[in-house]
C-alpha cells in the first residue's frame, strides 16, 4: 500500500465531502454520494488484509472528523472499521472486483454503516439530528451508482490496477 | 543476515483499532469537538472555496424563467427585506408599548450597542444540517452563547469556539432551546430544535389560535439584543387535547440557511 498517496487521497476526499459535493447533486441538493464510503469499499476490496483494516479505520476517522454533528466522534470509526474489515475478509472468499458487485457492496456497506453509526450516536447523551431517508437510502444508492466508475481512476492513482500489479510481479528481484 | 520482524495479526490490529474507536466514542464532546474544529481551521481555505462553489452551483435551482443570477439576487433581497420589515414592525410595536407604559422614556435601539461580527460559512450547511462552521473565532471576539444572525433573523447560537473557527448550533438543532414570542397572539414559549429545517414550540399558552405564517421572535435572554428579532414562522399548530388554550406549534426558520453567503455574530458591549 502506498500510504502517502492514501493519506493525500483521504484528505482530498474529506474536503470534497465536507464542502464541494453540495454543488454536485442528482435528486436534491442535500443528497450527494459519500466519497469516503466509496473509498472504504475500494480499499477493503483491493488491499492486503492488514492494510484494509487500517485503511477502514482511518477512513472512518476522516468521516467522523468531517461530520457535522458537534463533537460526535467514534460512530463512523467503529462502523467503517467493522464493515471494512468484514468486507476485506469476505473478499478472501468471494471476489468482489466486478463493477456490479462493487456497486452492490457499496450499497450494503453504506446501509449497514449508517444504521450502526446512528445506533452508536444514540448511545451518547444528547439528541442527534438524522435524516433517515438520506442516510439510509439515498446516499448509499447514489454512492453505489457512482462508486464502481470511480474505482478505476482510484486504482490507477493508487497503482492498484492490473497493469501496475503485473508490472510489479514481473519486476526482477535484487 | 536474518531479519527478525514482528507482524501484528489481523485480529489484534482490528481489536486495537476498535479500542481506539471506542475511546473516541466515549471521549467528551468538548475534546472531540476541538479535533473537528482543528480540521476546519487547517483546511479553512479549501473549505471556504468549496462552500462558494456549492452556493454558485445551487443558483440555477432557484431560477426557472428569469436570469438565474438576477433571480437569486432579488430573492435574497426580498427575503432580507421581509425579515427586516418584520423586525421593524416588532420594534415599532415594542416602542409603542414602551411609550404607553413608560411615557417619556426614550427607547434606545439595542443593536447599536452591540457589535455585529461578519463570518463566512466554511462547511456546506445544506438543508439537512443543524450545525455551521464559521471562519471567525476567539481572536475575533466570538464566545460560546453569542447569538447568530443571518438575513436579519436569528438563526442560532455559537456553541464551540477555537482561535480561528467556531461552530454555530442552528435553531433547528435538537439540543437548541430559545425563548420566543409570537407577536400577533402575544404568546411566549421556548422553541426547541427538531432536526433539519424544523423547530417546535411545545405547550404555548395562547388565547387566540396561531396562524400559519405568524412571525416568531427571539425573546429577552442574556446576550440577546434588547429588541425583538424574527427567527421563525409558524407552519403548523395543534391544540392540546387537555387544554384548549395550550398549543403545540411547529415552526421553520425564516432564513434560507442553505444558501446563506455569510452570517453575523452578535457581540455584546461594543
Amino acid at each position: 500500500m502506498r500510504w502517502f498517496r492514501f493519506a493525500v487521497l483521504i484528505v482530498v476526499a474529506t474536503i470534497l465531502q465536507t464542502s464541494f459535493l453540495g454543488a454536485v447533486w442528482v435528486v436534491s441538493p442535500n443528497i450527494t454520494p459519500n466519497l469516503l464510503l466509496i473509498l472504504l469499499v475500494f480499499f477493503a476490496i483491493h488491499s492486503e488484509s492488514n492494510d484494509a483494516v487500517i485503511a477502514s479505520f482511518v477512513i472512518g476517522f476522516a468521516a467522523d472528523l468531517a461530520s457535522p454533528a458537534a463533537g460526535l466522534m467514534g460512530p463512523r470509526i467503529i462502523s467503517f472499521g467493522l464493515f471494512g474489515t468484514l468486507l476485506s475478509t469476505l473478499q478472501d472468499v468471494i471476489s468482489l472486483r466486478r463493477l456490479p458487485l462493487q456497486g452492490l457492496a457499496i450499497f450494503v456497506v453504506g446501509l449497514l454503516t449508517s444504521i450502526l453509526s446512528c445506533l452508536l450516536a444514540y448511545i451518547r447523551p444528547g439528541p442527534v439530528a438524522i435524516s433517515a431517508a438520506r442516510e439510509f437510502f439515498w446516499q448509499p444508492v447514489l454512492s453505489a451508482f457512482i462508486g464502481p466508475f470511480l474505482s478505476l481512476p482510484i486504482a490507477w492513482l493508487m497503482r492498484m490496477d492490473e497493469k501496475s500489479r503485473r508490472r510489479r510481479r514481473h519486476r526482477p528481484r535484487r | 543476515m536474518t531479519r527478525y520482524g514482528h507482524k501484528t495479526s489481523k485480529r489484534m490490529l482490528f481489536a486495537y483499532c476498535m479500542l481506539g474507536g471506542g475511546i473516541f466514542l466515549f471521549t467528551p464532546p468538548s475534546v472531540t469537538g476541538k479535533l473537528q474544529l482543528a480540521y476546519a481551521r487547517v483546511f479553512r481555505g479549501p473549505l471556504e472555496t468549496g462552500h462558494d462553489i456549492t452556493l454558485a452551483g445551487r443558483i440555477p435551482l432557484a431560477a426557472n424563467t428569469v436570469d438565474s443570477a438576477d433571480y437569486t439576487r432579488l430573492m435574497t433581497i426580498q427575503r432580507r427585506l421581509r425579515n427586516h420589515v418584520a423586525n421593524l414592525q416588532a420594534q415599532l410595536d415594542e416602542a409603542h408599548r414602551q411609550i404607553d407604559t413608560l411615557a417619556g422614556l426614550r427607547s434606545v435601539p439595542e443593536l447599536n450597542r452591540m457589535k455585529l461580527q461578519p463570518a463566512g460559512i466554511i462547511n456546506d450547511p445544506g438543508e439537512t444540517q443543524t450545525i455551521l462552521l464559521v471562519n471567525r473565532g476567539q481572536k475575533d471576539g466570538l464566545a460560546a452563547g453569542q447569538f447568530v444572525i443571518g438575513d436579519y433573523s436569528v438563526i442560532g447560537v455559537v456553541s464551540d469556539v477555537s482561535a480561528q473557527t467556531a461552530r454555530v448550533k442552528l435553531i433547528t438543532d435538537p439540543t437548541s432551546k430559545l425563548p420566543v414570542r409570537i407577536a400577533r397572539i402575544e404568546a411566549k414559549g421556548v422553541m426547541r430544535g427538531r432536526g433539519p429545517g424544523e423547530a417546535v414550540i411545545p405547550e404555548i399558552y395562547a388565547k387566540n389560535p396561531p396562524k400559519v405564517g405568524d412571525q416568531v421572535y427571539g425573546h429577552k435572554t442574556p446576550g440577546f439584543p434588547g429588541v425583538p428579532i424574527v427567527t421563525a414562522e409558524v407552519v403548523e399548530s395543534k391544540r392540546s387535547p387537555d387544554n384548549a388554550r395550550v398549543w403545540e406549534i411547529t415552526v421553520r426558520p425564516v432564513c434560507d440557511i442553505a444558501n446563506l453567503p455569510e452570517i453575523h455574530v452578535v457581540i455584546p458591549g461594543k
